[in-house]
């Protein structure tokens, strides 16, 4: 029984090591100068004949590349604080529209309900090329085009949290709900104090996630914003030529950041949940 | 009968922002599309099935289809297996299973760019892994220009899902109950009879949601392809965004349409037959579950 | 039930007002940017220019002390004299003496530059035309003469061989301390403005990105500094004062000062009026629709007449080909209009994936001329990098929903697929009555005819052409030829080297048909291309004379004076492409060497400025309107340095006019100077006798090339090998075809 510890416990850390491997080279390089960079993996670029290696600390650590970026580079801001916008506004009025559809799905009987459930599901797989000449046409009758609207609008109906939610709602015990029922409780104070908090992992789970999209988010943007002042920043890292390595390897750096800080919250809330829906009939 | 009425009307109640705006932003645009699949490329002439017939003998979309099938086929058993094991290895870790979850789920905040920045220097024709490759003295491989693509593919796919998939198999694998696993063991089951009667049985309705959300991100993959390799990649990774990402640039709306519609409905059926299975087996494991406890009970 | 019901409205009308709110937010931010009034806004005049004797050159335009504008000019024959013309309030003008500045010692100067200072009086910079060539401050005295000013950093010298060059302001003011402001080079790139005090002695010196483009008030200077921000810059105390952030367009922004501390910003996008009580920039006169935006035309200095609605004098001087600009031209008068409606009934919209300088002027000029019409000229590819296809995408998006500009300008555009889904109009009854009378071209018509019809048309073409020794060069240049040459003297690279990637892209236009025979791939066709440019691009990988350009991806480029001293030795051949009468100098230059001659390149033309329209346009009556206009003789005339014009009498008067005297030198690496002049008379027949007889047009396939491009790249640079290549092509075109 050891040996299965052991060697499952090799196999995690192997693993992770594979996983994290990429991150760190990418953490190496951001603190990495123009020149080392160019002498690591130029080759790959035509631009330097030496062999391609990549050390994990870099031999020359420096923040030239973090100053360039948050200094000289004013757009970058813009473009931050542009996902800051449309990612976190986005989401949240998400939430606010999908958690109520969510449990209506979830706990309600309705004619209809399976087959637009099914729809949501449907919508939720097709890729974005596919709609995205209707979409055009809508957003633009809205008047909405060319503007932070055009990327919030359709994550905000985004149809994928409702499908996460769904499962969690589901899964709360039907005793609970009688019990708040019995106890004189409406349907809204049963989805206000029973559902929401009792579905919270869920709830965290989704928005997360959504989060994620929306600050990644490269088709939408790229098509429906003309101007290059709302582009979010998950378009400027493609943007940089490769003349500038370093500032690419910053970016990634910089851009994962919220992300990874969102995460991580949302984490802690996803174990939570998970131990306290283990607690069933 | 009031007070279904007033069930359902509540049910409404609750759906409709969501209901209306999902109707108006991508319910209808769908509809336009459907609408275009039967007409000519400028929306002027009724032609019927002939885009969807045209679409089918095409050359590319047979291309595109292929490719994308056999990558779905390949990484999705795949995927699922390996993020299936992990959990298993990772479950009842109290110290360290945080920590591990962490870090499986980094690759998911990485940003694509970034993604694709990395996999150049590590598989480009003189990239890391064929520098490694010529070290032992074997021939390079060009990845990212050959059929070989279609690998590095498959890798950045489970790379980038594994921690994803594994804790969503985490979060079924607590929904089952340790009062399953005790009354087995109670009745002298080992290890891997418990895997194979409880867990697997308790797992299935998170395969379904893993199922569908791995597929979904399966098709995440061509930002990647396209931020590589451009417009016209190696034959093995050309996806069907490719082709439709092309015929928008020659105006080909029309074939477009019809694909999309052709895509829905075979999604539609792929769905609806998940949910049968999934309701079938359910059904069979309440069944299960119900006649464990009434043994409890007794 | 009342209660949920209740809940139930409320949550529809939040969502509504929540929705309708956003809508309305955005739609005022526009409203707010475009200004809108309903009526009211500044057009154009003319103001004629005083009767100039011949080469009177024109220098400045200044505001006097009763805010009146005084125009200064020279004559520089045997003796220079100076003049000075006030303009009245009937826009006529009237001589004034200049006794102050007429003297024995300035006849034997010219004038670089007159200014009022802030301390009230009159100083001119003049300069020495002979001997030792100084440059001297005049000022004008209370009495009325002219003072000579000793200046120290003006008497400096540096000794450069023989001769002791001097430092020459090019444009000075004085602050109202007495201290100088002077634009002066330092040296050969930095560009600041120095501060002097009444000796001359630097006090100073303040960076600025545009040197021509300061004002003074008091002592404080108005300059755009390094990081691109309008600035107030106190000499006094040394420090900025103020930032006054400017939106607009900052290139080429001049800016004025006025008395009451408002500050004028004059630059291509229009007037902008900096208001001291609002710390507001505000557009006042929209640049785009008349000389402002003219390509053409360079912003020399402005006057502004205050009053209800202040009336603006700019000054302009034309820019001319090479740039060398003979001080003012033209005077235009801004004036407030309130019963003009401020947005013209009609508005069209033109698109082009790249700025076009002629069609930027020709829509400057048809707004000057039709002040009903709005046009909005669209640059998909202004200035950050983006990807062309994305670009495309967006642009059909609107193509699709009907939307899209009334006109395209289809260079880089999928032409081929737009034609075929019906997107361009029938432009037929517009260019065939053109071609009938023999007013365009002829032998332009074949290649833009498809089944009778013509939905294109370019309003300019450039010639390549190919140059170099005579065995190679003649009327039937082919690749295959080059290489036969190549393998017998397999010494000297033959031309300059150029990036794999030019190479391509230069050779696949005219090697295409050859390769793609209806409508799929010849294989060995293809191989025998690649391996051929191989053999090119080894040879003229020998050539390490220049460093490589990587931005240079032409294989045309133009007056590359390198290539062209390196004719002979070593170089073999170049590749050119003539856009204008005087792209010949260069070409002439070759003359001097020997066996060198050129030839079109299989009578080949390269169009631009390729004139399409929407079929779904909603103003298609003035969307031809203005096509009529791009093709008439008053636009087909300008020469704005990108292409030839396509109506046959504008070419000829191009042909037929007199020869500046401009000619065109570059040294090789032995020091030889290569010297082109202008072609003679029999030249000038020649060459167009060439461009009549160009008929086929270099055939651009964006998406095709590109496929092609990125993958055989690899195996002109060696990384891969021929079949695999070949392969590889293949695959990919197969999938283009098919799509």
């Amino acid at each position: 029984m050891k040996i299965f510890k052991v060697i499952s416990t090799i196999t995690l850390i192997v693993t992770a090591l594979i996983i994290i491997l990429p991150l760190c080279m990418m953490l190496g390089g951001s603190f990495m100068g123009e020149d080392e960079i160019i002498q690591s993996i130029g080759k790959i670029y035509g631009l330097s004949k030496a062999e391609v290696h990549w050390r994990i600390i870099p031999q020359y650590p420096t923040f030239q590349a973090f100053i360039e970026l948050l200094l000289d580079t004013p757009q970058f801001f813009v473009m931050f604080w542009n996902s800051c916008k449309q990612a976190l506004l986005g989401v949240l009025i998400q939430l606010l529209v999908s958690v109520p559809a969510a449990w209506s799905f979830a706990r309600f009987r309705f004619r209809g309900k399976k087959i637009i459930f099914m729809i949501y599901i449907i919508l939720m797989i097709l890729p974005f090329q596919v709609t995205m000449v209707s979409s055009y046409l809508v957003l633009d009758k809205f008047k909405i085009m060319n503007s932070h609207l055009a990327i919030i609008v359709p994550i905000v109906f985004s149809t994928f949290p409702v499908f996460i939610m769904e499962r969690f709602f589901k899964a709360i015990p039907k005793s609970i709900i009688e019990a708040a029922r019995i106890d004189g409780a409406n349907e809204l104070q049963i989805f206000f104090y029973v559902g929401i908090p009792i579905g919270l992992p869920g709830i965290i789970s989704a928005g997360v996630l959504s989060f994620l999209e929306a600050w990644n988010a490269i088709e939408a943007p790229l098509t429906f914003l003309k101007d290059k002042s709302l582009w979010p920043l998950s378009l400027y890292l493609p943007s940089i030529s490769i003349d500038n390595l370093g500032l690419a390897m910053v970016s990634s750096v910089i851009v994962m950041l919220p992300a990874i800080l969102i995460f991580l919250f949302g984490q802690r809330y996803l174990e939570k949940g998970i131990v306290a829906s283990g607690i069933k009939e | 009968m009031k007070k279904i009425q007033k069930r359902e009307f509540t049910a409404w109640l609750f759906l409709l922002p969501s209901f209306v705006g999902t109707l108006i932003f991508t319910l209808i645009p769908f509809g336009d599309v459907i609408r275009r699949s039967f007409l000519d490329a400028m929306g002027n002439q009724f032609v019927g099935v002939l885009n969807y017939k045209n679409v089918l003998q095409n050359g590319a979309f047979q291309l595109a289809i292929k490719n994308t099938a056999r990558f779905v086929v390949t990484c999705i058993p795949l995927l699922l297996l390996l993020s299936l094991i992990l959990c298993i290895l990772i479950v009842g870790r109290k110290k360290h299973g945080d920590f591990f979850k962490a870090t499986y789920l980094f690759p998911m905040a990485i940003p694509v760019a970034s993604v694709v920045l990395l996999w150049r220097v590590i598989f480009d024709k003189s990239g890391l892994i064929n520098e490694f490759l010529l070290s032992f003295n074997m021939q390079p491989v060009d990845f990212m220009n050959t059929s070989k693509a279609f690998y590095v593919l498959v890798f950045s796919y489970i790379w980038k899902n594994t921690g994803y998939d594994m804790v969503l198999w985490l979060a079924g694998l607590n929904g089952i109950p340790t009062s399953l696993y005790e009354a087995a063991s109670i009745d002298g089951a080992n290890g891997w009879q418990k895997f194979k009667y409880i867990t697997l049985p308790g797992l299935r309705s998170t395969l379904y949601i893993t199922l569908v959300l791995s597929l979904i991100n399966s098709f995440k993959v061509f930002r990647e392809v396209y931020l590589v390799a451009g417009d016209y990649p190696n034959n093995s990774i050309y996806m069907l965004q490719h082709l439709f990402n092309n015929w928008f640039l020659s105006m080909d709306i029309q074939k477009m349409s019809a694909a999309a519609v052709m895509l829905a409905v075979t999604f539609l059926l792929l769905i609806l037959l998940l949910s049968w299975l999934e309701k079938r087996w359910e059904g069979d494991y309440k069944k299960k579950r119900r006649l464990t406890h009434k043994n409890e009970n007794i | 039930m009342r209660k949920k019901f209740s809940i139930f409205i409320l949550l529809i009308v939040i969502l509504s007002m929540i929705l309708s709110a956003c809508s309305n937010s955005t739609q005022q931010s526009g409203d707010k940017k475009g200004k809108q009034k309903s009526k009211g806004r500044y057009i154009e005049h003319d103001i004629e220019m005083p009767k100039l004797e011949k080469d009177e050159t024109v220098v400045k335009i200044v505001e006097n002390k009763e805010h009146q504008l005084e125009l200064y000019t020279y004559i520089a024959k045997e003796t220079t004299k100076y003049n000075c013309y006030l303009l009245k309030e009937d826009d006529s003008w009237e001589k004034t003496s200049l006794d102050w500045l007429n003297n024995s010692k300035t006849s034997e100067m010219i004038m670089v530059d007159i200014c009022l200072g802030q301390d009230g009086s009159y100083y001119a910079c003049l300069q020495n035309i002979s001997g030792e060539q100084k440059a001297n401050i005049i000022k004008k005295t209370n009495e009325g003469t002219g003072q000579f000013l000793d200046m120290a950093c003006l008497n400096e010298s540096t000794n450069v061989g023989e001769y002791n060059t001097y430092k020459i302001p090019s444009k000075i003011n004085v602050l109202k301390n007495g201290n100088f402001i002077f634009n002066m080079k330092e040296s050969a790139q930095d560009s600041s403005l120095v501060i002097f005090n009444q000796k001359g002695e630097k006090i100073d010196e303040v960076v600025t990105i545009n040197p021509n483009s300061f004002s003074v008030s008091g002592n404080c200077v108005y300059l755009i500094n390094q990081d691109k921000k309008v600035v107030s810059y106190n000499t006094e105390t040394k420090n900025n004062d103020q930032i006054l952030d400017f939106d607009g367009v900052i290139d080429s922004l001049q800016l004025f000062t006025k008395d009451n501390g408002n500050v004028i910003g004059v630059g291509p996008d229009g007037i902008h009026c900096y208001s001291k009580d609002l710390s507001l920039w505000e557009k006042v006169v929209e640049g785009s629709s008349n000389s402002l935006g003219m390509p053409s035309m360079d912003v020399k200095g402005t006057v502004v007449k205050d009053g209800e609605q202040d009336v603006y004098y700019v000054a302009f001087s034309e820019v001319a080909l090479l740039g060398i600009q003979d001080g003012i031209q033209k005077i235009k008068k801004y004036v407030y209009d309130k019963d003009a409606s401020s947005i013209p009934e009609k508005e069209i919209t033109v698109f082009s994936m790249e700025e076009n300088k002629t069609i930027r002027q020709a829509i400057a000029i048809y707004q000057t001329k039709n002040t009903d019409v709005k046009i909005n000229y669209v640059v998909a590819n202004s200035k950050e990098g983006g990807v062309d296809s994305d670009y495309i995408r967006t642009l059909n998006t609107e193509l699709f929903t009907g939307n899209g500009a009334d006109i395209l300008i289809l260079d880089g555009l999928p032409i081929d697929s737009y034609i075929e889904k019906g997107v361009l109009t029938d432009l037929s009854d517009i260019i065939n009555p053109l071609i009938d009378s023999g007013k365009l071209l002829s032998n332009l018509n074949d290649s833009f005819t498809k089944d009778g019809k013509k939905y294109q048309f370019p309003a300019r073409i450039s010639i390549p052409v190919v140059a170099g020794n005579d065995e190679i060069v003649n009327t039937n240049v082919n690749l295959q030829k080059i290489v036969d040459y190549i393998n017998k003297n397999n010494n000297a690279p033959i031309m300059k080297k150029i990036s794999s990637e030019a190479l391509l892209k230069g050779y696949m236009p005219l090697n295409i048909d050859t390769i793609l025979k209806d409508g799929s791939l010849d294989e060995k066709a293809l191989k025998n291309f690649l391996e051929n440019l191989k053999t090119l691009n080894d040879n003229i990988s020998k050539d390490n004379l220049c460093p490589v350009d990587e931005d240079d991806t032409d294989l045309y480029a133009v007056e590359n004076s390198r290539r062209f001293a390196s004719m002979g030795n070593p170089y073999t051949m170049l590749y050119t492409k003539v856009n204008s009468v005087e792209g010949m100098m260069s070409l002439n230059g070759l003359k001097q060497k020997q066996n060198m001659t050129y030839s079109s390149l299989n009578e080949s033309f390269i169009p631009s400025a390729m004139v399409g329209m929407n079929n779904s346009s909603k103003e298609a009556e003035t969307a031809k309107d203005f096509i009529k206009f791009l093709f008439s003789d008053e636009i087909q005339k300008l020469n704005m340095n990108d292409g030839f014009p396509v109506l046959e009498s504008s070419l000829k008067q191009w042909f037929q006019e007199e020869s500046k005297m401009m000619s065109f030198g570059t040294w090789d690496d032995d020091d030889n100077l290569i010297n082109g002049e202008m072609p003679n008379e029999e030249e000038k027949v020649k060459f167009l006798t060439l461009i009549k007889k160009c008929k086929k047009s270099v055939v651009k396939n964006e998406a095709l090339y590109k496929l092609i491009i990125d993958s055989a790249r690899s195996y002109l640079d060696g990384e891969k090998n021929i079949d695999q290549t070949v392969a590889d092509i293949s695959q990919k075109v197969t999938v283009y075809l098919t799509e």
